[in-house]
């Protein structure tokens, strides 16, 4: 069966069994990864995949089936089963009928990327990135390169009917002295020719060098430079506790936020599902509206939760197009441009940190936002204006609210960030926050 | 062509390309759950994720692809695909990889559930967790607290694998596995809140579930959530001693003796992922921990989270003591890390889906019991805390500065449990942990957990568990 046929036959037989709205998404997946340690590779992947997503509602009785297993009777079986679950479930408050179509999409937007993987080119890529780490003064990287060609084809019983093709390459690059003197830096794009491999392999390589010979680290409250791959994975956080779904299930630290000043003046944070270089991009979210861009936080305000059409409805709030079926989410994050360089950055504080990296963030309370995360590779104490050098072991421990309100200064020069620890493509550079806790082990 | 036939064509086809091994992996994870969001059926759900893999070792290149596009046309597609990548990329393969020799194995590996999952109702299921949330709402609102954000959860899934090598191996494996999981969030009339997470799965079928009594476990939390946000003080900040609960252990256990003990960390090969390990792979015989501190990790314990008795190489699985009297006494192996470190794997290789590599994974991790009941653990306290479950935590990637945060706290005066604490917090480093327990309780319990790690991620099912323990002249962090 073609993919046309299969998503008309699953709305067709979704109706028949019953189901007031359905959805039915097919992905075609052509993906690539070349992993690599101790400056040698230790895996190429490669996979081909075709999946069937479908999401039925019996009024506000929900059901959903991811399947893999694409033959005419496994699709049959997976429609009934579906519409079958949603009838014997009882019905949600948290209900829209599907938006009605048919919508036009940006045209620009059918085709984002290279118009296919050339293979060929990812070993030189990775060969490039690793040389360009170990002349920048690392002794040994690791990383991983990843292509990935995705087309979509999607339709909704509110006859919206989308397509949709696209490439993603993300390149993320670990750079060791030794194992305390690390440096990582990660870049994505839609465009292979958009992969400086050079350039992210320096970055990471200058900053283990940097980070040579750490000593041990005073806990305290510090002001703070956050380099990009830090500041993005903060506010991936951020964006994705203004999804609807979490505010309405009180696990968000921004709930009864809207319209409240959250953080600094100058601080913009947008939804970007429309940019031909961010490989989250998509003309259309999951009940097929087309998507456009949105301002999240406005100048430090919180203009908008991420909505779907049942959040949407249930707060009374416009529909932002980030379905989500069941969890509103972002396309592409976009942090508002600053004045400073990293140095000018750095140069604003007395006595602080500046952090370059960071992993495993988890909340004490997603409500109120505590939480910590456990900083990595370069680690640097700022004296008076300047680096004084490197230092290792601490944790930041503080709370969400109190970092976004802390924020006072971002940096001009912005890096697509996505990488193991930061899933949604993230444009950021560096920010200047002051008064954050950092603890470390007590024995 | 069928399944068996399918992967042996594979195979063939990876031998004729120059792959000097091959292996080839059927897996097929069914499943279906159901989230209940603040008492209201959220969503119901299944899912089939079915597919073949194939690795292959080209001139020490080794190359992974998969499809769920069952066919030969398709197979020959993606092992084309893996060889022509592995060599393609063989110049940038500076240390050839290689696989330890094991002894071939070809056996199959069934578990029934008593209660399949798909022969309960589900309306039945909807009023067990209804009725369960309505247990925890009531509880808190005797202490006047709300649970305001509210998410339980039942899954099941069935995982069935055949697996393929060229050097022999041939298994065949068809495990159920059931879950209970819950998020609670409780507000306090003084606006105070604590959240709570955590679940209990086993493999087999829906009579795991019933032997929870979730309605009762429910009640519990909400009542100890109900009294965190409304009694519970801040905690000391003086030195004392500490009792951890089952629940922190087994995270302990996991996080800072399985995760460092797994050898593709150690080599490297995580490094720029989940990172590396404080050990080294001359570490066996290290001090790390006092002489009462044991850590197993145990693939084959019957009804377990973690379980499996063969690995995704077709090795046998084996009960492994990782610490022994406090000294490291054996690493996580699969055949790659075996082949580097000239030993055998011990069966620590798992995939999470079809389309994943079999990489080093930990099962059931937990601290093996010790001969002290726990007021024998109280009955020598003077002045400290009891840290029964915890809710945030987190590690760096050598797996030696740690974070737990405890949700239910007691302070302990003169060998008794007194008032609730609010989130007293652990900080510390592993060894400094582990040579601070002075004592190991008998009362040894499982957790289940999903652990997350490899690039793309693969989250593996796995129990973390142990007994109570006791630490002397400890320092709360945060």
């Amino acid at each position: 069966m073609s993919t046309r046929e299969i998503t008309s036959k699953v709305l067709k037989l979704a109706k028949k069994e019953g189901a007031t709205d359905a959805v039915a998404r097919v992905e075609e997946i052509e993906w690539h990864m070349l992993r690599f340690s101790n400056n040698s590779l230790t895996v190429t992947k490669s996979l081909l995949e075709k999946g069937l997503h479908i999401f039925v509602c019996i009024n506000g009785k929900k059901a959903s089936c991811s399947i893999m297993n694409l033959n005419e009777d496994a699709i049959k079986e997976a429609t009934v089963k579906t519409v079958k679950l949603a009838k014997s479930s009882r019905e949600s408050d948290l209900y829209a009928p599907l938006p009605k179509g048919p919508f036009k999409y940006d045209k620009k937007f059918k085709k984002v990327g290279d118009e296919s993987i050339e293979v060929e080119k990812l070993p030189n890529i990775v060969k490039t990135s690793i040389e360009s780490a170990l002349n920048s003064g690392a002794n040994r990287v690791a990383g991983s390169l990843i292509a990935q060609r995705v087309k979509v084809f999607q339709e909704t019983s509110g006859n919206a009917r989308s397509e949709f093709e696209s490439t993603m390459y993300n390149l993320s690059i670990r750079a060791f002295t030794d194992s305390d003197s690390t440096g990582q830096f990660a870049t994505t794009s839609t465009f292979i020719s958009k992969i400086d491999a050079e350039k992210i392999g320096r970055m990471a390589g200058e900053i283990a060098k940097m980070s040579k010979d750490p000593k041990s680290a005073e806990s305290g409250i510090y002001d703070v430079v956050f380099g990009p791959m830090t500041f993005a994975d903060l506010i991936e956080e951020v964006v994705d506790a203004s999804s609807a779904f979490s505010v309405d299930a009180k696990t968000s630290f921004l709930v009864d936020k809207l319209n409240e000043k959250v953080s600094s003046k100058g601080v913009t944070i947008e939804d970007d599902p429309l940019n031909q270089d961010a490989p989250g991009s998509s003309p259309f979210d999951q009940e097929g509206l087309p998507t456009f861009r949105k301002k999240i936080i406005d100048d430090g305000i919180l203009s908008t939760y991420l909505h779907n059409s049942a959040t949407s409805k249930k707060m009374n709030q416009k529909n932002t197009a980030n379905a989500g079926l069941i969890h509103p989410f972002p396309f592409n994050i976009v942090v508002s441009e600053g004045s400073k360089s990293l140095d000018e950055l750095i140069s604003s504080i007395d006595n602080g940190l500046y952090v370059t990296n960071n992993w495993y963030l988890r909340y004490t309370n997603s409500l109120t936002g505590d939480f910590s995360t456990i900083l990595r590779d370069g680690l640097f104490k700022i004296r008076n204006g300047s680096i004084e050098g490197p230092i290792k072991g601490l944790r930041l421990s503080d709370n969400m609210l109190n970092f976004l309100k802390n924020i006072e200064e971002l940096g001009k020069e912005r890096y697509w960030i996505k990488w193991w620890e930061v899933e949604v493509p993230v444009l950021t550079g560096a920010a200047l926050v002051r008064q954050m806790k950092f603890t470390k082990p007590t024995i | 062509m069928d399944i068996d036939n399918l992967i042996k064509y594979g195979l063939s086809i990876a031998q004729k390309n120059g792959a000097s091994y091959a292996e080839g992996r059927y897996q097929a994870d069914l499943g279906e759950g159901l989230m209940l969001k603040n008492g209201v059926p959220e969503l119901a759900s299944h899912f089939n994720n079915v597919g073949l893999s194939f690795r292959v070792l080209v001139d020490g290149a080794l190359g992974f692809a998969a499809t769920n596009k069952i066919s030969k046309k398709d197979v020959s597609k993606v092992i084309d695909m893996a060889t022509k990548s592995a060599k393609a990329s063989s110049i940038l393969f500076k240390d050839k990889v290689g696989l330890s020799e094991e002894e071939p194995k070809e056996d199959k590996v069934v578990i029934k559930p008593r209660i399949k999952f798909e022969n309960v109702e589900q309306e039945s299921m909807i009023e067990l967790l209804k009725d369960a949330d309505t247990a925890a709402m009531e509880s808190a609102s005797k202490y006047d607290a709300k649970l305001v954000g509210r998410f339980l959860f039942v899954r099941s899934w069935i995982t069935e694998k055949r697996i393929m090598t060229t050097d022999g191996m041939n298994v065949y494996s068809f495990i159920p596995r059931v879950v209970f999981s819950f998020r609670l969030t409780a507000l306090g009339p003084n606006k105070l809140a604590s959240q709570r997470f955590a679940e209990k799965g086993e493999s087999g079928g829906w009579e795991a579930i019933e032997k929870l009594d979730i309605v009762r476990l429910m009640k519990n939390e909400g009542e100890v959530l109900g009294k965190l946000v409304t009694q519970a003080r801040s905690p000391p900040k003086d030195k004392l001693d500490v009792i951890l609960g089952s629940e922190v252990v087994g995270i302990i256990c996991h996080e800072s003796s399985g995760h460092p003990g797994e050898m593709d960390r150690v080599l490297g090969r995580e490094a720029a992922q989940a990172g590396e390990s404080y050990l080294t792979k001359d570490s066996v015989g290290k001090v790390v921990g006092s002489n009462v501190v044991n850590v197993i990790d145990d693939p084959t314990i019957p009804h377990s989270f973690g379980f499996y008795l063969y690995d995704d190489e077709g090795v046998r699985a084996r009960k492994r003591y990782l610490i022994k009297e406090g000294k490291i006494n054996e690493f996580l192996q699969n055949r790659e890390t075996a082949f580097v470190t000239g030993t055998k794997s011990n069966g620590a290789a798992r995939a999470s889906q079809y389309n994943r590599e079999p990489i080093v994974r930990m099962a059931n991790t937990y601290m093996e019991p010790g001969d002290h009941k726990f007021d024998e653990l109280l009955e020598n306290i003077k002045f400290g805390i009891y840290i029964k479950n915890f809710t945030e935590w987190n590690i760096d990637d050598r797996r030696f500065n740690q974070r737990y945060v405890g949700l239910e706290s007691y302070i302990i005066e003169n060998g008794e449990l007194k008032e609730m604490v609010r989130n007293p917090i652990i900080e510390m480093t592993t060894v400094g942990l582990f040579s601070s327990i002075d004592a190991v309780g008998s009362d040894l319990d499982f957790w289940a957990a999903t652990c997350g790690k490899g690039d793309p991620m693969q989250g593996v099912p796995v129990w973390t568990g142990g007994p109570s323990v006791r630490l002397r002249n400890v320092n709360l962090g945060g």
